[in-house]
């Protein structure tokens, strides 16, 4: 499996220009905050996807224009990657990847399919986020992340249909109440409306029709017997169109459900601590549980007293208030969608209205018809957004815009033409009632015709609506099930890396659960002692959840990234202590030992950690140690190889750098006097920040091995002696005291033997690591298992 | 080797030739769709939809 050899960043985040030499090993790479280190992650990542993730998805900040460094441009970003096979060196810049060899082109696409970056910021995703965007972060590992897009795009074809099914029965409901007002009475069928068109032609003096297809020729007939047939026939057609016009007129914006509409859209946008409520309401639901279940006095995550039934009173307004708001979003979008149907079933009117007063020649502003249709049509779309995408204007000002003010005037303008051209046309009462006989011919006709298009149309729409849903169901079922079980596979690789890091602490089982009902979303929960299935948040600490998130990831990409050996882990430790980091340790050099690991952080701890255990593992010669000492936007981060720190104390002093010899003596001492206090269960007054200076640790570490190993002073004595001795200057370092300023050359050398030889006499001689008290065995020993010395206590 | 999305859609298909309501015709569109990479395309599945229509239309024809 191809690795990567060198990785050359240009003119990229933080970086001017530098090459990181990996050879094929992994990385270790230390840095202060602001340094630069992430942008090597940066870089790996543009390299394989194209793109950074982190800058995407917000509108304030993108890849194209904040990925290349601040004094450059897009054109002048590249990203060069060397790796072990022939002809191995591919680039990357925004435009191109340069040719790649054929032996590369699967790992090059592999990285691009793969999820191999783990950040700090990501870390809490798994564990902190609510279910949706949770599943949306192992979605893409998963590499599921496009079944969404299916999933939305079945959805949304699904709801339109149901949309268009309910405004079509809205429509057919309508045609024959529009039937039945006019024939006074309720016709279903073909027969039904002959024998009420019969009685009505009775009514006006006119012979029955044998059927409804003789509709015509009666209109016919009875202009042929009127006084000027093209008149009359101009009088019926000007009879039909004032209705239609008047139609119109009185639902200009559809007014009344557009500020329904609207008000409801701006309550729901207004309601912000309700809009809250809804996404809380995963967490506000299992916080519930908990109280109840658990009968909790105290809250789990901050241990505080608590009232629980006032509590739970709140919580359950808060829950009643959030599935409130969800239903309320819901209505609106139907609401919406009801209104779109009705504006496009009037902009079809509006188009005939067009055609048939242009066959009239009569005045029409036609331009002011045709801009509010353009109008119209741009409202549709913010009538099928979602309710808190929906960006209406409100009626008042609608109302005020030039086309819906000149469209309104225009109608106006046709109804009163209309009204003149009907007067002109009416003259005789034979006339008159020549145009009534033919109003109530075509109105039945137009009806009937209506019921005759639009039952299909609903019996169409209607099985295509139950087609769609039928699909989407078994899309939605298909994935969850396979999902689940991808789950049920992955939880044992998940529990036996966590309980790699957590052994003995009361974790045992643990479940990922796709959300039944819901469409996109994952739920966690684990066994702690005798509570089963609870929320991880409810009984873990931050550094617990970090390693939880961490064991997710990393069991995700054991199973996902198969054939694609590197893994960039990005400042992820920082809240995980120092014993269970040994244990991460393990956990990727067992796990992971065939990957080309990435690991930054700005921990000086973790980062001398991670090389002690390259040595005592002998696993040297897999890993390279950088450690970036300075950076400048102009130069961007230097590097420089990690040295162990005594030896790069000891260069500091062979070259008169006392000042730095001094400092990192006394930090190595300071980290050395803070591990041996908690290995030793030695007592130290507490402090908030856990930070102590070497006065507040020496002495109650010293009186505790006096205690627990007296042999080990006693045989020692020379050594505790001169650490005691040197140790101020321990303390006058830190306060900048002249007289530390003023030490000699070999006072600080003194100083720094001093430090190491107390380090030297607690740390294992089989492994390096610093020894621990063991209680119940009466022992100091190491816990690879080394034995040094038995104890009192 | 199979993706995980890949093995989703071979099971979706396979279960939806079951599915009482769909119809062979549609099942051939989505699969032809899934395989020109367009079923997440708006356009592509909204001409879908009006094939589905056309079907259920001509249904109705031959049922008169």
């Amino acid at each position: 499996m191809p690795k990567i050899k060198t990785l050359t960043a240009k003119s990229l985040r933080g970086i001017v220009e530098t090459t990181l030499e990996l050879n094929n090993r992994s990385v270790v790479l230390l840095g202060e905050n602001g340094t630069g280190k992430s942008s090597f992650v940066d870089a790996l990542e543009f390299f394989f996807m194209g793109r950074i993730g982190h800058l995407e998805g917000t509108q304030s900040v993108s890849t194209s224009r904040h990925a290349p460094h601040i004094h450059a441009g897009r054109n002048d970003m590249v990203v060069e990657i060397e790796f072990d096979q022939p002809g191995g060196a591919v680039s990357r810049t925004f435009n191109e990847l340069s040719p790649v060899p054929s032996e590369l082109i699967n790992h090059i696409n592999l990285g691009a399919n793969s999820t191999f970056i783990l950040r700090r910021k990501n870390l809490l995703d798994f564990i902190l986020a609510q279910p949706a965007p949770r599943y949306e972060q192992l979605a893409a590992i998963i590499g599921v992340n496009d079944l969404d897009k299916v999933e939305r795009a079945l959805m949304q074809a699904r709801d339109e249909l149901q949309s268009q099914k309910q405004s079509s029965e809205h429509q057919l409901n309508s045609e024959e109440q529009k039937l039945k007002e006019l024939l006074k009475e309720k016709v279903t069928t073909v027969e039904h409306i002959l024998a009420a068109l019969n009685r009505k032609l009775g009514e006006l003096g006119q012979p029955p029709l044998k059927s409804l297809d003789e509709i015509e020729d009666r209109k016919l007939e009875i202009f042929s017997k009127s006084r000027s047939p093209e008149e009359t026939q101009r009088a019926a057609k000007v009879q039909d169109l004032l209705p239609k016009t008047v139609h119109l007129m009185n639902n200009v914006l559809f007014a009344e459900d557009y500020r329904k509409l609207w008000k409801e859209v701006e309550d729901l946008r207004q309601n912000v601590k309700q809009l809250r409520e809804m996404l809380f309401q995963e967490v506000l639901t299992s916080s519930r549980r908990l109280l109840t279940d658990f009968e909790l006095d105290h809250c789990p995550v901050c241990l505080q007293p608590i009232d629980r039934e006032a509590l739970l009173a709140s919580l359950e307004k808060r829950i009643r208030d959030a599935e409130q708001i969800a239903r309320k979003s819901s209505e609106i979008k139907q609401l919406g969608l009801g209104l779109a149907e009705q504006v496009r079933n009037q902009i079809d009117q509006i188009e005939q209205l067009i055609v048939q007063v242009l066959e009239l020649d009569l005045d029409l502003d036609k331009l002011s018809l045709e801009q509010y249709i353009v109008l119209m049509e741009s409202l549709l779309t913010d009538l099928q957004a979602d309710p808190v995408d929906m960006h209406l204007t409100s009626l008042n000002n609608l109302v005020e815009t030039s086309e819906v003010k000149a469209f309104s005037s225009s109608l106006k303008d046709l109804q009163s033409t209309l009204q003149s051209e009907k007067k002109r046309l009416e003259q005789t009462e034979q006339d008159k009632l020549a145009i009534k006989v033919i109003d109530l011919l075509t109105r039945v006709k137009d009806g009937h015709q209506a019921l005759v298009i639009l039952r299909p149309q609903c019996r169409v729409k209607s099985a295509t609506y139950y087609e769609m849903s039928a699909i989407y169901d078994c899309f939605v079922n298909t994935k969850r099930q396979e999902i689940q079980s991808i789950y049920r596979d992955l939880e044992e690789d998940i529990k036996r890396f966590f309980q790699l890091l957590h052994a003995d602490e009361g974790y045992r089982g643990l479940r990922l659960d796709v959300k039944e009902g819901r469409r996109a979303s994952t739920e966690i929960r684990m066994d702690f002692h005798e509570r089963e299935r609870e929320d991880p948040r409810a009984f873990n600490s931050e550094g617990h959840l970090d390693s939880l998130g961490l064991c997710i990831f990393l069991a995700f990409v054991k199973r996902f990234n198969a054939g694609f050996p590197l893994l960039v882990l990005d400042d992820v430790v920082s809240s995980i202590d120092s014993g269970h980091r040994q244990r991460v340790c393990d956990l990727l050099f067992q796990e992971f030992g065939d990957y080309q690991l990435f690991i930054t952080t700005h921990d000086y701890v973790w980062f001398e950690e991670l090389a002690a255990y390259q040595r005592t593992h002998n696993k040297q010669h897999l890993f390279t140690n950088f450690q970036i000492i300075d950076w400048s936007v102009d130069s961007g981060p230097r590097l420089d190889k990690y040295k162990p720190r005594w030896d790069r104390a000891e260069e500091k002093l062979a070259n008169g750098d006392k000042d730095g010899a001094a400092a990192d003596a006394r930090k190595a001492l300071e980290f050395f006097l803070y591990e041996i206090a908690v290995a030793t269960r030695t007592s130290v007054e507490i402090k908030r920040d856990s930070r102590y200076v070497v006065s507040e640790l020496h002495d109650p570490f010293v009186k505790r091995i006096k205690k627990l190993a007296p042999d080990v002073y006693n045989n020692n004595l020379a050594k505790f002696e001169a650490l005691e001795k040197n140790a101020i200057f321990g303390n006058m370092l830190v306060h900048n005291n002249p007289r530390a300023a003023n030490a000699s050359l070999e006072e600080v050398k003194n100083f720094m033997n001093a430090v190491k030889d107390i380090e030297t006499l607690f740390s294992c001689s089989e492994c390096g690591r610093l020894v621990e008290y063991h209680r119940t065995a009466r022992l100091i020993k190491c816990r690879c298992g080394a034995v040094m010395w038995s104890t009192r206590g | 080797m199979q993706t995980i999305s890949e093995k989703i859609f071979e099971t979706f298909f396979s279960k939806l030739t079951e599915v009482e309501n769909v119809k062979p015709e549609t099942i051939e569109s989505l699969r032809t769709l899934y395989q020109t990479n367009q079923l997440a395309n708006k356009g592509h599945v909204t001409r879908l939809v009006r094939d589905m229509e056309r079907r259920h239309a001509q249904d109705q024809n031959t049922d008169r």
